[in-house]
């Protein structure tokens, strides 16, 4: 099932085009490294005064709900523009370590962020100053290690294959 | 550019980043001098690199004055028309060093 996906996606037109066109890959690569700049420096915001370290007289509430339209703006981009690179040389991809340990890791970074907003922050104390619940805590700081990683995967991959 | 973060003032907001923004240009500019010690050619002959190095030195400097008007800002005063123009050259500034700095690798 796998190789009919890949195949699939690798004589695509449009994986096809960013494979031949010497200007498409670099100029969506662009695009998804501001993109992904963008969801981690929006993400470590919130992250930061989770874990108590930064900005604690600006409620959790109101922050998420200044910063987190930015991010989701941001990571749609960055999964859009990560889709078209991909396709450009999907079995490469797919055969490549740090590609699937940063697909894993966004699934944990997505797993973290829904309990968080699905049972820390719905269990209340969000919307004082100062320091919050160690769910809230122990949930900055898983987010901020994992998209750490998640950055690092990324420049790695550049670095374990050429793009196409 | 007041399109954010209300919550807080300018000055507040600049009183915040101020420091991690400093401290990050520094490890900037001390992983960049490493990697172009590392591949001197490959960096100070590539005209995008050079580009690169003439926006790092105008966004800096805008941005330093930016960082003084915000200094001299009212705590509750909305921030003027220059000092929005100026953030928003600013962030202009920054998507091109970066793109540029993505550029280094794939031409010059």
């Amino acid at each position: 099932m796998i190789d009919s996906f890949l195949e699939a996606v690798s004589n695509s037109a449009i994986g096809i085009y960013i494979a031949e066109d010497p200007m498409a890959f670099p100029w969506i690569e662009v695009v998804h490294v501001l993109s992904l700049v963008t969801v981690f420096g929006s993400i470590l915001l919130v992250d930061l005064r989770l874990m108590g370290l930064a900005s604690r007289d600006y409620p959790v509430n109101a922050l998420t709900r200044t910063i987190l339209p930015i991010t989701w703006v941001a990571f749609i981009i960055a999964a859009m523009t990560g889709g078209l690179l991909f396709s450009s040389n999907p079995y490469g991809y797919w055969g490549n370590t740090a590609f699937k340990a940063k697909m894993v890791l966004l699934l944990l970074a997505g797993l973290n962020m829904a309990i968080f907003h699905l049972v820390t922050q719905r269990g209340g104390q969000m919307d004082r100053p100062g320091s919050l619940p160690a769910g809230a805590r122990v949930a900055g700081f898983v987010s901020v290690t994992i998209w750490l990683a998640i950055i690092a995967c990324g420049r790695w991959i550049g670095f374990t294959m050429s793009p196409f | 550019m007041e399109l954010t973060g209300r919550e807080w003032s300018l000055a507040r907001w600049h009183q915040r980043f101020r420091s991690g923004t400093i401290a990050a240009l520094w490890v900037l500019l001390a992983t960049g001098l490493v990697m172009t010690l590392a591949e001197p050619e490959r960096e100070l002959l590539n005209w995008i690199f050079r580009a690169k190095m003439v926006m790092v030195i105008v966004t800096l400097i805008i941005a330093h004055f930016l960082s003084r008007r915000l200094e001299q800002a009212k705590p509750d005063r909305p921030a003027g028309g220059d000092v929005r123009a100026a953030a928003f050259l600013v962030l202009l500034c920054w998507i091109g060093i970066a793109t540029a700095g993505r550029w280094i690798a794939y031409a010059g």
